[in-house]
């Protein structure tokens, strides 16, 4: 399975390596013993197995980020049955997990994957 | 008169606008007993007669046909039922510490239901979708027990139980609520399979991100082509359109100038068009890990491949560098 050192893109999602969780977060509920680090509107979401996990969003709501705690090797695998972005198997560390965005006149939005 | 407010009143501002969210958009159908009894509570209030009669319609284009028959035969009361609460209820309750609740209630669950919900489908008296206001009287009453909201009651009743409804002489309006509504993550109408709003009837509206869009677009994607998407009249729907058909489409039909190619296709192309109308853009055209092309819209600022890229993730250029893309 592929893997990185410091950052890797799963499709609209990029996953960086840091050294330590920001102030202000909140502990995200698994869902079916799964963390999903990246709904998706057509339910092709990214997942991560929350018994090896822990996941953390900021207390302010913010849809373009969101932690990870990994304590060891875990995938993130994403969930569609066609044009399947490969797993990435995480190691142990912190991580910021960010969602790809587009511009608008108005500013920016989400991408949708 | 109050004039400020406890911190524990303050802290339960979130849980009104929990209440009247779920209420502004409940798909729940209509309870047509209790709603009819809120509405001989309204008349009561507004010291009219109660209406002999209880129409009952799936959907206000239904409701909104009946209405215009209904209007030959007996006056609209809702002027009445409005002076009776608005200027009543309303002048002394805005006295108090309204501004503050205001801004926290009544701006939060407006955002949602009635400039997303209400304002897509048209006007009459809304029901359900008049939690906006409502969620600030019911604090007023529930938590400042400002004795006048009580003349609510009927209303928050009527919220509670059906659609938009519309009051006559003798005669009243009952509708439904629609049987679905959907959002994008920012909460804004949108769904890419069907309807972002549905009624029983089947009377429906389509929305891309906020923007209501053509049922066809949605119901028949293979009739939407690119010239259609390019010239559509308004500007709003035509950038739906086009990212409905995806960017790549449509740039694949201009005259994309690129900018910056970086060496690694995962980083991709940064281009720019002349849409018809919309002017100048700049995309970057990437292929991703699955070998599938795509475009997406960044910043006039950008300068390179790599920028634009690292930009759609919210960094600099020079942080940008995935080992791996998937």
């Amino acid at each position: 399975m592929k893997t990185f050192k410091k950052m890797a893109a799963q499709g609209d999602l990029l996953i960086v390596k840091i050294d330590k969780l920001p102030d202000g977060l909140k502990a995200v509920k698994a869902e079916d013993g799964l963390f999903v680090v990246a709904h998706s509107e057509t339910g092709h979401n990214h997942v991560i197995d929350a018994t090896k996990t822990k996941a953390f969003e900021l207390k302010k709501p913010d849809i373009y980020q969101m932690f990870l705690q990994v304590d060891e090797p875990t995938p993130i695998n994403h969930l569609r049955s066609f044009d399947t972005h490969e797993p990435i198997l995480v190691g142990p560390g912190i991580y910021r997990i960010a969602r790809q965005r587009e511009y608008t006149p108005e500013g920016y939005r989400r991408a949708a994957d | 008169m109050i004039n400020s407010l406890t911190q524990e009143q303050i802290d339960s501002f979130p849980a009104y606008v929990e209440k009247w969210l779920t209420i502004g958009l409940s798909t729940e159908p209509l309870d047509f007993e209790r709603a009819k009894a809120a509405v001989i509570k309204c008349y009561e209030i507004a010291e009219l007669p109660p209406p002999k009669y209880f129409y009952r319609f799936e959907s206000p284009y239904s409701a909104a046909m009946a209405a215009t028959l209904l209007k030959s035969t007996g006056a609209q009361v809702w002027d009445q039922v409005w002076a009776q609460v608005w200027d009543q209820v309303g002048a002394q309750v805005r006295a108090q510490v309204g501004a503050q609740v205001w801004a926290q209630v009544w701006d939060q669950v407006r955002a949602q239901v009635g400039a997303q919900v209400r304002a897509q489908v048209g006007a009459q008296v809304y029901g359900a979708h008049d939690s906006e206001w409502l969620a600030f009287y019911d604090f007023m009453l529930s938590e400042l027990k400002i004795k006048e909201c009580k003349k609510l009651n009927g209303l928050m009743e009527l919220a509670r139980y059906c659609g938009w409804w519309a009051p006559y002489e003798n005669a009243v309006i009952l509708q439904d609520r629609p049987s679905k509504i959907k959002f994008d993550d920012q909460k804004r109408l949108h769904s890419e399979d069907g309807p972002s709003i549905e009624y029983r009837d089947g009377f429906s509206v389509y929305s891309w991100h906020g923007t209501r869009i053509p049922e066809a677009w949605i119901k028949s994607p293979n009739e939407l082509t690119p010239e259609i998407a390019l010239t559509h009249e308004n500007v709003e729907q035509r950038r739906a359109a086009c990212e409905i058909l995806g960017w790549e489409t449509i740039l694949n039909k201009l005259n994309a100038i690129t900018i910056d190619r970086d060496e690694d296709p995962l980083v991709g192309e940064l281009v720019e068009v002349d849409i018809p109308e919309i002017g100048r853009e700049k995309f970057l055209r990437v292929t991703c890990g699955t070998g599938r092309k795509f475009a997406l819209p960044v910043p006039p600022e950008m300068k390179t491949a790599l920028q634009s890229n690292a930009w759609t993730y919210g960094l600099d250029g020079c942080e940008y560098n995935p080992e791996i893309r998937t």
